[in-house]
């Protein structure tokens, strides 16, 4: 494994000018500042999809000039700004619907050459979606969730999970600001609230299927709860499994200088 | 540039990078202490010194140094209780002046009183019984035994060369009994400030009431996970600003 933070070979201070020493701490600088905008961001990321306002998502956090900018939560890949405007404007938004990853264990690693970043985080979090009907396939064939209880006593059916997820995120940086480019979802785990993920690895294959298409209780007009991917993940695997010993998905950043060197998530 | 604005852009610059890091360490030192039930050192080493609207709003409001005293200081600190509140998804916002900053987290965490019999309602500030608490358990423990998600939108002031919390807001995500989920304890139960009763202190410990009264109601919208509604977007992200009279006010 590399070194960790600065990889510049670097005068001794008593070597360098004063030029020199004031462009080394304006580097330095900068750095810090960019790690701290890079975290804001991805938290900011989190926060838009727990309060489930997504609209303005792909334009104001997603790379605006790279046709390759993506996001793969290993059930498919969304790929494209137009992929990604029609999966998240208008998502629905139910009453009772909660999602959230609050992201913590950050690695972040900015490129020396300052215009790339890559960054690591896992989340612990949950997502909740109560409806008072059994789903049903309806518009873009969204599959039924098998993940869905049968009704409780008072007939709500309900997807109230734990969901733990690791994250690898490449960063670039377009005029001036910093902004998602590849982003990548690996589920750690996944249990219904009254079922640990042992059980539930045994009773589900861990796939995409988990949030089957409903009804909106109030006739909400919205796309479909998971709107179809641009194309299949090129490493769908993720997600506790028994019968595996965990991944080593996504993988962590580590220092490099320019992003022709590292890999992309 | 000139070599003196350049040293003065760069002095700001790592001043507030400086900053972010100590506003963290502010707020998971609150954190800290509130796990441990010394909130009574927080009144003094956190919040505000200098602001006659200094306030904690946590679904009733408790506003100015005296009224955090009266809340915090000799809070019940029972055998078997614990409070957990893990911050995690920061996103902080240093002043461009320097002089304020604003922070959001959101927390995992859980809270939990276990007492050997019954809470009472007892005291001048008359606290409900919580009516949350399970029956007695095998052992004829009532337990309070809760998971609790919270975010946190904070405004933080420099006094005297330090960090301290100003404007604190607190807004619940999701509360739950151990036993229950979140969408069945909504069902059950309103979600209201109520929620924690007033115990017999185990030792006999003389103490005020589990949650004294606020000094007034919150203006904010009503807190925790319901079914009924969907998620409030609150607190409200902070974003890059320059001094606070340009930002708003948790």
């Amino acid at each position: 494994m590399k070194e960790r933070g600065n990889n510049v070979k670097e005068k001794k201070p008593e070597e360098m000018t004063l030029e020199e020493k004031l462009d080394e701490i304006e580097r330095l600088t900068k750095l810090a500042e960019d790690k701290a905008e890079i975290a804001n961001l991805f938290a900011a990321y989190q926060y838009s999809h727990s309060v489930i306002l997504e609209d303005e998502t792909p334009d104001r956090l997603y790379a605006q000039h790279q046709p390759d900018v993506r996001h793969d939560w290993g059930g498919g890949v969304l790929e494209g700004l137009d992929e990604l405007c029609r999966y998240y404007v208008n998502r629905p938004r139910y009453r009772g619907k909660l999602i959230c990853h609050a992201i913590g264990n950050p690695v972040i690693e900015v490129a020396e050459d300052g215009q790339t970043a890559k960054g690591f985080w896992i989340a612990i979090g949950h997502e909740t979606i109560p409806y008072p009907k059994a789903p049903t396939l309806e518009g873009d064939g969204d599959p039924f969730g098998p993940r869905t209880e049968p009704p409780d006593k008072r007939g709500i059916r309900k997807i109230i999970h734990w969901v733990w997820n690791k994250y690898g995120v490449d960063f670039i940086r377009e005029d001036g600001q910093w902004r998602i480019w590849h982003l990548r979802t690996c589920e750690l785990m996944r249990a219904p609230y009254h079922q640990d993920w042992v059980d539930f690895s045994l009773r589900n294959l861990i796939d995409n299927d988990m949030c089957g298409l409903h009804t909106p209780w109030q006739g909400v007009a919205s796309t479909p709860l998971n709107a179809m991917p641009t194309r299949p993940s090129d490493d769908p695997r993720g997600g506790y499994r028994i019968d595996e010993p965990p991944l080593e998905l996504p993988r962590l950043p580590e220092p490099y200088r320019t992003f022709s060197e590292t890999f992309a998530y | 540039m000139r070599l003196e604005e350049r040293l003065d852009s760069l002095k700001r610059r790592v001043q507030a990078a400086k900053d972010r890091g100590e506003v963290a360490n502010v707020f998971a030192t609150y954190q800290y202490y509130h796990s441990l039930i010394y909130d009574g050192k927080t009144v003094e080493e956190i919040y505000a010194q200098h602001q006659p609207d200094v306030r904690h709003d946590w679904g009733g409001v408790l506003e100015g140094l005296d009224e955090l005293r009266r809340y915090y200081v000799d809070r019940p600190r029972y055998n078997g209780k614990l409070i957990c509140h893990f911050l995690a998804n920061p996103v902080i916002q240093i002043a461009g002046d320097g002089k304020t900053a604003k922070g959001y987290w959101i927390a995992a965490g859980h809270e939990c009183t276990p007492y050997p019999e019954r809470p009472k309602i007892t005291g001048p500030d008359g606290d409900p019984v919580g009516p949350r608490l399970e029956g007695p358990d095998k052992y004829g423990i009532y337990k309070f035994c809760h998971w609790v998600w919270n975010k946190y939108g904070v405004d933080f002031i420099r006094e005297e060369g330090k960090w301290r919390v100003w404007h604190l807001r607190t807004s619940g995500m999701i509360r739950t009994h151990f036993s229950m989920d979140w969408i069945d304890f909504s069902l059950q139960n309103h979600i209201d400030d109520r929620l924690c009763a007033l115990a017999t202190p185990l030792e006999g410990v003389p103490s005020k009431p589990l949650n004294a009264p606020p000094t007034y109601p919150s203006p904010n919208p009503p807190q925790g996970y319901t079914i009924a509604e969907p998620v409030a977007p609150e607190p409200r992200l902070p974003e890059p600003y320059e001094s606070f009279d340009e930002t708003f006010s948790y």
